[in-house]
């Protein structure tokens, strides 16, 4: 039932008819050769025994031509003779007479012989034959002929051959068709039994692959593949769903707890007041966590790009620049910068601004008083690279690749206030905007780098430093850009 | 203030106005927007609070209706958390602001009482002046008591904006959208850093004192003469 449903067998029973088609052409072509051929022959030899026997007649008379078809007929030269005299009279020959007829001809005969009595005894049955006639001058008629019969033999012969070879043919094309099949079918068969383990559960197992490297077994690697990537991104959702679960029950518990000191304990306005602050604020972090994964979760569907224009990278992390080093100054710190003009990449400006926002804010809380953050800017052949680095703390090697993930937050910043998805959502937005981000050492401190493929060559602008556009007086405070002369590339 | 407020959560709707109303606000409210479309072309409003997602008739679609029939009143969209998009729509459909819930009622008060005293653009408006502060916008200087007091850009930009709001509470998040442009929350202390500053040159060794804290909510710059 499988085989027969199988491609493979269709395949080969189509090409079994294909094959049987085409034996039977060529037996018809050799049929038909053959045929002609023999018939010619046969007509050259009634031919030309009639002329040799009417030679021989008229050279030496009636009884030495009956003598010489006698010799003929025990020669086993053709198969009937006949030499009939002017009137139709039988002379010699294993025929009845017939109507002389000249030349070739299709005629059908009955046998005839003379007894020991010498009376003629002609069989019933007809014979078909082709015969050739002579008429000697003295109207006697001499006829030699060639039964039917044996071309027929010789047709039966090759039909014979061609059924047997045909058949045999057949036979093997069908066999060799079974073995090919369920070949072929164990093989897919495999890739089904390793779909039904993966359907039962078991996600890890995966289709066989041989050394051919063979159609199936590139579609066996593809399909290795593909699961492989599937297992990976569920693997990561399902750790996506059991950090929302374990983030989010801190804060749900602390709420709770807030929430129940306020009805059990608090016994004045001020009491109560101060718990359900706290209850607010609980509230308040876990809407921003919410608010942070959603935004994560829609900038990697993609559907921002829609609204992808060119965005001045330098102006855009100037403007952070100014923005921050006032904020970083009022904690102790210094935020530096230097920033290469008309760095300019196609993108979403306000998802951009985000990420420079993320990285900057990123050093500024997780490293202590006393730190230098720079902020660079880049342009390199075919790319742009923007550069946070500081030399606070840092962030072990072996953990630097993960912080990256959502909720990642290192033990040292279990305490800092924060959802842990800041750089996650650095990431994705990188990622949107086909950039590459390395958290690299900076010993001591750590460096974010963002790469960007620049997509565009920027309007010809020198490549100098460039300023926020509406460039009024401006106060030189502690985040001085360095003079061009200081810059110093990595 | 007549407001008109088209939300079908009726829990939200009644939070809203019941805060508005104690505001002293005129309020009315519609649950479902078929009924605001009504409401909205059959009275006039100083401001319509006009939820996105309602049944029937859905609040992008109101506001784009509202619009096409040539009503100007400002109107003040409510989204529920997260699209980043959905800003971007609401306020091509024709929204003049965008609140994403759930919200501070006092953000909701500020952007009401903004949106409400809109100023008509004047681009022949080329200074700008509260009491004895002059800011000069073609020239980009600013002058208090006639002294020159020299702004970095940005903190030009932010006195500006206090400025063309004078009198009016600025919350926070205004404040992160309309002068810096973030439509997110950053973690550190960008706005009360960058007022300080500005004040430490605005306020500092001048009498009396224009950049003001309103407790929980926000800032306001205000002449010394108007009324709280």
């Amino acid at each position: 039932m499988r085989i027969a449903s199988s491609l493979i067998f269709r395949l080969t029973t189509l090409y079994v008819l294909l094959f049987a088609a085409s034996v039977a052409i060529l037996f018809a072509l050799v049929w038909l050769v053959t045929s002609r051929s023999m018939l010619a022959q046969i007509a050259a030899n009634v031919q030309r025994e009639a002329i040799s026997l009417a030679d021989e007649y008229r050279a030496t008379g009636p009884a030495a031509a009956a003598a010489s078809i006698e010799r003929r007929l025990q020669r086993g030269g053709l198969a009937y003779y006949l030499l009939q005299g002017r009137n139709g009279i039988w002379i010699a020959g294993n025929i009845a007479p017939v109507s002389p007829v000249l030349g070739p001809l299709d005629l059908r005969v009955r046998l005839q012989s003379r007894g020991e009595d010498g009376r003629d005894q002609t069989a019933a049955d007809l014979r078909d034959a082709i015969g050739y006639g002579v008429l000697v001058r003295d109207g006697t008629f001499v006829l030699a002929g060639e039964d039917v019969g044996r071309l027929e033999a010789a047709r039966r012969a090759i039909l014979t051959a061609f059924a047997a070879g045909g058949g045999m043919s057949v036979i093997l094309a069908i066999l060799g068709g079974l073995i090919l099949s369920r070949g072929f079918l164990r093989r897919v068969e495999s890739v089904n039994a390793t779909a039904r383990l993966i359907m039962a559960g078991q996600l890890e197992a995966r289709a066989p692959v041989r050394e051919y490297g063979d159609e199936l077994d590139r579609l066996a690697a593809n399909l290795n593949a593909m699961l492989d990537r599937i297992q990976s991104l569920m693997e990561s959702l399902k750790q996506v769903s059991s950090d929302i679960a374990h983030d989010l029950r801190t804060p749900l518990a602390r709420l709770r707890q807030d929430l129940e000191t306020a009805r059990a304990t608090a016994q004045t306005v001020e009491e109560f007041r101060a718990s359900t602050d706290a209850a607010v604020a609980e509230t308040d972090g876990l809407l921003e966590t919410f608010s942070a994964l959603l935004r994560i979760a829609q900038i990697e569907s993609g559907s921002r790009k829609a609204g992808f224009a060119t965005v001045d990278l330098s102006e855009l992390f100037d403007f952070v620049a100014t923005t921050f080093a006032a904020v970083a100054e009022d904690q102790g710190q210094k935020l530096a910068s230097d920033i290469e003009g008309g760095a300019t990449i196609t993108g979403d400006r306000e998802l951009l601004l985000q990420l420079a926002t993320n990285l900057v804010e990123n050093a500024i809380r997780h490293t202590p008083k006393g730190t230098t953050i720079e902020l660079t800017v880049r342009r390199r052949p075919r790319e742009i690279v923007a550069r946070v680095a500081d030399n606070g703390p840092g962030i072990p090697a072996e953990e630097r690749a993960k912080v990256l993930r959502r909720f990642y937050r290192l033990e040292s910043s279990r305490t800092t206030p924060g959802s842990g998805l800041g750089l996650a959502l650095v990431a994705a937005v990188a990622e949107l905007h086909g950039a590459r981000v390395d958290l690299l050492d900076h010993a001591p401190g750590l460096v974010a780098e963002v790469h960007f493929p620049e997509a565009t060559t920027p309007a010809a602008e020198p490549a100098g430093r460039t300023s926020v556009p509406n460039s009024g007086p401006r106060l030189t405070t502690t985040y001085g850009k360095r003079k061009p002369s200081d810059r110093a590339d990595p | 203030m007549k407001i008109l407020i088209i939300e079908d959560d009726r829990q939200t709707a009644e939070y809203l106005a019941k805060g508005l109303r104690e505001q002293g606000h005129v309020v009315l409210v519609a649950d479902n927007g078929g009924e605001g479309l009504l409401r909205a072309a059959g009275e006039k409003y100083d401001i319509m609070v006009i939820d996105r997602m309602l049944p029937g008739i859905d609040g992008l679609r109101v506001v784009k209706t509202v619009r096409g029939a040539g009503v100007k009143t400002p109107i003040l969209l409510l989204t529920t958390l997260g699209g980043i998009d959905d800003r971007v729509e609401g306020l091509e459909a024709g929204g003049d602001d965008y609140l994403v819930k759930p919200f501070a009622f006092v953000e909701l008060l500020a952007r009401i009482n903004a949106l409400a005293r809109r100023p008509p653009m004047t681009d022949a408006e080329t200074t700008l002046r509260v009491a004895d502060l002059e800011m000069d916008l073609l020239k980009r200087t600013v002058r208090r008591a006639g002294s020159h007091i020299d702004l970095t850009p940005l903190e030009f930009k932010l006195l500006e904006h206090l400025m063309r709001n004078r009198s009016r509470v600025l919350t926070r998040t205004m404040l992160l959208e309309g002068v810096w442009g973030f439509h997110f929350d950053p973690k550190t202390s960008i706005v009360e850093t960058h007022i300080s500053r500005l004040r430490s040159k605005i306020d500092k060794g001048f009498e009396p004192e224009l950049i003001h804290t309103a407790r929980g909510s926000g800032y306001v710059l205000r002449p010394p003469d108007a009324n709280r």
